[in-house]
Parts: C-alpha cells; structure tokens; sequence
C-alpha cells in the first residue's frame, strides 16, 4: 500500500469517527445516527492502532526496513 | 449519551488502540531486527551450538530478553482485566439503571390507581346529581309521551355517561401488570326507564 492511499483511508475513517462523535448530537437536523459506545470505542481503537502500524503497512515503510537493512 | 460522554468513551477507546497498536509495533520491530540477524548470521555462516546460547547470560539474548516478555505478557494480562472490568462494570450499571427505571414506572403506576379512583368517585357524584331529579314522587302528575321520551333519553345518556366514564378510567396496557384497581364498575345498576302507569 502507498503511503497516499494510506492516507486516503485513514482520513475516510477519521471522517467516521466524526460523524460518530457529533451524528447523535444533530438529531434536531434530521440526522439519524446511532450512539453505540462499543462502536465508538471500536472505531477510536482501530484509527489509533493502524496510524502506529503506518510504518509496516505503507509501502515506504516496508522500504525502509528491510532484512538487509538496505531499506 | 451526551457528546461528552461520547468523546470520553472514544478516547478511551484511542487509549485501548495505542497500547495494542504499540505492543505489535514493538513485536514487529523485533521481528524485523531478528530478520536481519537472522539474514547476517546465514551469510556470514556464523554457527552456534545450542550448548553455547544456553551458556549465554540473559543479557546477551537482547530483545528475546526475559523482562521484555515479562512486560508483554503484563501489558496484555492488563489490559484483558481492564476489558473484563469495562464490560462487567457497564453490564452492572445497565442492570441498575433498568431496575431503578422500572421502580419508577411501578411507582408511577401504583400512583395512577389512586388518582383514577378519585375520578370514579367524581363520576359517580356527577351520576348522583343528574339522576337526583329524576325521582317522581307518588301522586305526581302523569308524564305525556313527549316527556316520557324526553325523560327516557335523558336517561340514556347518564346511564351512558357513566358506563363510557368508567371504561375509560382504567390503567394503560404497560401498567396493568403492576397495578389491580378495585371499583371497575358502577357501585349500583343504571337508572332505569320511566314506565307509564297503567
């Protein structure tokens, strides 16, 4: 995976955690979404642990650490 | 759930995800390190007994070292209890909440039954007053059928009255497990029909 489409990825879900975060709060507006805490978690959970696995996942980084050391 | 709470429980939920996401970052990197390692020692054909690592201090084992592991297998032990705790602790006060909601709704119920029996009382003198003057005295002048019809219909409609009061004064359908009211129906029969005498 490149590190743009990593990118891409990471700031569609980060736009999910907002819509999570403030989607319940907008129910006046017409906006029906749910405030389940477990997917709130899951969702902040999941963000965290992949931007630290950024390294290993992203082509650069897979580059930059190789057995060789060659990178 | 308020947007405060949200934000706490997604922090908490970040908080969860950075130290997973740290421990497999660091099991990764040794893994990469022990590739190389790995990678040096087949090139360079260095070989070791197994009789020589098991010679080898804990210090010269480098990552494989036994605290590191200690500290792996505390971490997950930590976090498996905190999960444990989360989960048992938000079942608790969920259970608690439904019981202190339902001890409210019986109260509320209990507290119906009585403001309905204060209507049913209500009704009833409300049926006393308008049927008080329909009692004819003995010798009174004779009724003609337009003032039989008159009186009759009248009747009709406080008898009606009644009857349609008390069917509606009755607990709802979620509070009729948890409330039995007394005095459902009329304390006395409908005011009968003026007959003509003969």
């Amino acid at each position: 995976m490149k590190s743009w489409q990593f990118n891409v990825l990471f700031v569609i879900g980060a736009g999910g955690a907002v819509v999570l975060l403030f989607g319940p709060s907008l129910a006046k507006l017409g906006v029906v979404v749910s405030d389940n805490p477990l997917t709130i978690a899951g969702v902040g959970a999941i963000l965290t642990f992949v931007l630290q696995q950024k390294k290993f996942l992203t082509k650069n980084g897979d580059e930059e650490g190789g057995p060789d050391g060659s990178g | 759930m308020d947007l405060a709470e949200r934000i706490f429980i997604f922090l908490l939920g970040c908080g969860a995800g950075f130290i997973l996401g740290y421990i497999v970052a660091h099991l990764r990197t040794i893994e990469r390190k022990l590739d190389r390692v790995d990678h040096h020692v087949l090139h360079h054909e260095v070989i070791v007994s197994e009789d020589e690592v098991k010679v080898k201090s804990k210090d010269e084992k480098g990552v494989f070292s036994w605290s590191w592991l200690t500290f792996t297998n505390v971490a997950m032990s930590l976090m498996l209890i905190l999960v444990a705790y989360a989960a048992f602790s938000a079942q608790a006060a969920l259970n608690a909440v439904e019981k202190n909601t339902q001890s409210d709704f019986v109260s509320v119920c209990q507290a119906g039954a009585e403001i309905r029996e204060v209507q049913r009382q209500t009704v009833d003198a409300i049926y006393q007053l308008a049927t008080q003057s329909l009692e004819r005295p003995p010798g009174s002048k004779p009724l003609t059928d337009v003032e039989l019809q008159q009186y009759n219909a009248y009747i009709d409609r406080v008898n009606f009255f009644r009857t349609d009061m008390y069917q509606k004064i009755a607990p709802t359908e979620a509070c009729e497990p948890y409330v039995t009211d007394e005095n459902v129906v009329p304390p006395t029969p409908g005011f009968p029909h003026i007959k003509r005498k003969p």
